[in-house]
């Protein structure tokens, strides 16, 4: 691995050598996003998680009793269904706090980075040259803890979209400012 | 403006109509289109007591209300230039009356397109793609030819009016042709496998049509899985029968859309044209292109042929019709090395030699072995035991050879799987039979997404994805240091790019 690691300096300094002379950047010198501390989300969105979990757990036991009390050969499995059920919620409420703390956003001076996930994680990467435009979004539980989503689109597809959930209004509005500025002056 | 001819200012100041002629297409689409929207409700209630009177008078209806609004559509239908300002204006409807004006510049691109009336008639269809997140587009059903190719020389003219080129100069340099006896190996060598599932998907959806018309094929045909000859031979036929369905049905289908295949360089775009019964012209612009992919197989690399589809940023990629993403994709079917080449340096001016080579991880190569062969083995050992489909030689000689072939399968595809990268390119190359290279500039990323799940942290494997506005390209069981630092270097290069995306 080293060695393979090694061989890819070796390219880059070629490169750079070769194509970038007049400005002094080496391989040492491109920032790295590996070793940078990300800040986490508000707390209170942990309330508006739990409660979206609840719901839905809700929801999958009147799922439930309805399949078996309407789908005839169910009723056999009954036991099994409402186990599984139940391990189900018991996995999804104890990576509630992993998930939460795993919600990580970070700015930097010529790009944004945020990753999630629990099981399977993910990091997206935005320069603030690629955004096409960017929006604050509030739903009702948001409101009552005063909390928005910062949105962030690209030319790229709704996949890599950025949504940024539990900063408080302020943050939200504070961060568009300036990533917004940001827009504006790389548009200059 | 000056070098515009002043007759053509003149024509095109005041409103036009469509050709007369042209109310046979605009009927032609109406009246297929409502009978394609509607068929199912007649068809259905019609198939236990068949009435042909009925069926008649219910089509001259359709015919003759398909008439009265293409009379409506065609006495209201006008468009025009506004030349002082530069906008093409369209006026339509005649209870809603819409005005639509389409400034000039934001015209994208402007294909004139001709199906099979139209080809009979003489006659073209324009249309104008244009940007805008609010995609109105616009078309003009049918007009004659010089009408057509006047619009289009004259908008292509006002459109790059900043960047001085002159018309009459604009020089059909180098032209691409692709003839009959190519396109003929081209329909024999490819898309083995996509027409193999599109067979198998048309043969189980016409079953489950015919069983909702109460014909009943189901039963005859598990008795024939159940009953009918499986011998070596038999099986040999079947084989041979279904090779010949898919090899007839890509000849037909590449001859049929490829037809005439054509494309030139006119000024800064390439023009591209072809199909047999429907005549597609699609202009492509260099700047647009996000994705440059070429497919080539095992045959194809003996025989120097391959596929290249060009992906351009569409202005509406989350609407995902399939009418907006057809017409930023750019294919050329059958094109040799050297076209390849000449289309490639066309597009991007440049080729890097020095190339880094990154490969996967041994994974990709076991946990796809797992996957598609193990796990469905295990399954279909389960099966063949409870319901004793298969002796057990028959048995034994199907796994083994399914296990066999995955295998091969599944080291073809690790083998294939090589992502490299230069100082301007990204190429990544994967597949087990048709293997595909998609190349994008760096610069044009827009996002960069590293996923991983959680069992691969230890070994230290991540997946990236490459976001561009014209698709994306995704290598996985990669090294996590080797892809943090290649995406640490793509970043800075978007980040001091001033070249733009589009």
């Amino acid at each position: 691995m080293k060695k393979q690691n090694g061989i890819y300096n070796e390219f880059i300094l070629k490169e750079v050598s070769k194509n970038f002379s007049n400005n002094k950047i080496l391989i040492e010198n491109i920032p790295s996003a590996e070793n940078i501390i990300m800040s986490g989300i508000e707390k209170k969105y942990l309330n508006i998680m739990i409660f979206n979990r609840f719901l839905w757990c809700i929801i999958s036991l009147i799922g439930c009793i309805i399949s078996i009390k309407y789908i005839g050969f169910v009723e056999q499995f009954s036991y099994i269904i409402y186990i599984s059920t139940l391990i189900l919620w018991a996995v999804i409420f104890s990576l509630t706090g992993i998930s939460f703390k795993r919600k990580k956003y970070v700015f930097r001076d010529h790009d944004l980075m945020y990753s999630s996930g629990v099981i399977f994680t993910s990091t997206v990467l935005i320069p603030y040259n690629r955004i096409q435009h960017l929006a604050i979004h509030q739903g009702f539980l948001s409101r009552v803890f005063d909390l928005a989503s910062l949105q962030f689109y690209t030319a790229g597809g709704s996949y890599t979209d950025i949504s940024i959930k539990g900063l408080t209004k302020m943050d939200a509005e504070m961060w568009k400012e300036f990533v917004s500025a940001k827009i504006e002056k790389i548009k200059k | 403006m000056s070098k515009l001819n002043k007759s053509i200012i003149q024509k095109f100041s005041v409103e036009q109509k469509q050709s007369k002629v042209g109310m046979v297409v605009i009927f032609f689409d109406k009246f297929i289109s409502i009978v394609k929207n509607y068929a199912i409700f007649l068809i259905i209630p019609m198939w236990k007591d068949f009435d042909l009177i009925l069926l008649i008078i219910l089509i001259l209806l359709i015919a003759l209300f398909t008439a009265a609004l293409t009379v409506i559509e065609f006495k209201y239908f006008t468009f025009q230039f506004d030349f002082n300002k530069n906008d093409f204006i369209v006026k339509k409807g005649f209870l809603k009356k819409t005005k639509l004006s389409v400034p000039l510049n934001k015209i994208q691109q402007i294909n004139l397109n001709q199906n099979f009336i139209h080809k009979f008639l003489n006659l073209y269809e324009i249309q104008m793609d244009t940007a805008g997140s609010d995609s109105k587009e616009v078309s003009i059903k049918a007009v004659k030819e010089d009408i057509a190719f006047e619009i289009k020389d004259f908008t292509d003219f006002l459109k790059e009016k900043n960047i001085d080129i002159d018309l009459e100069k604009s020089n059909e340099s180098k032209s691409l042709e692709i003839d009959f006896y190519t396109l003929i190996k081209t329909g024999l060598t490819s898309r083995y496998f996509q027409t193999l599932g599109f067979i198998i998907a048309l043969f189980f959806g016409a079953l489950e049509y015919l069983d909702a018309l109460g014909i009943n094929f189901i039963p005859s045909f598990s008795s024939f899985i159940k009953n009918g000859n499986f011998g070596f031979i038999a099986i040999l036929v079947y084989i041979i029968l279904i090779f010949l369905a898919v090899f007839a049905s890509n000849l037909i289908s590449t001859i049929i859309k490829f037809y005439k295949f054509s494309a030139s360089k006119t000024n800064n775009n390439l023009s591209v044209s072809y199909g047999l019964i429907s005549t597609k012209t699609i202009l492509m612009n260099p700047n647009k292109v996000q994705v440059f992919s070429f497919t080539q197989n095992w045959i194809q690399k003996k025989i120097d042929l391959c596929n290249i589809i060009i992906y351009q940023a569409s202005s509406n990629m989350n609407i995902s019709s399939d009418k907006s993403k057809e017409g930023s994709k750019v294919n050329i079917p059958g094109a040799n090395s050297s076209d390849k080449k000449t289309i490639f340096e066309f597009i991007y001016k440049s080729f890097d030699d020095n190339e880094f080579i990154i490969k996967p991880n041994i994974r990709k190569f076991s946990v796809n072995f797992f996957l598609i062969g193990v796990i469905p083995s295990i399954l279909f050992f389960g099966i063949n035991h409870f319901f004793e489909l298969l002796s057990s030689l028959n048995y034994i000689m199907i796994q083994t050879i399914y296990l066999a072939v995955i295998l091969f399968v599944s080291y073809r595809l690790y083998k294939n799987n090589i992502m490299s990268v230069s100082k301007n390119f990204i190429k990544v190359q994967s597949g087990f039979w048709d293997i595909t290279t998609k190349i994008i500039e760096i610069h044009k990323i827009q996002s960069i997404v590293i996923d991983q799940e959680i069992w691969y942290k230890k070994l230290n494997l991540a997946n990236l994805t490459l976001c561009t506005a014209g698709g994306m390209i995704r290598f996985s069981y990669m090294d996590y240091f080797i892809l943090r630092k290649i995406t640490d270097n793509f970043l800075f290069k978007v980040e001091v790019s001033n070249k733009s995306w589009m």
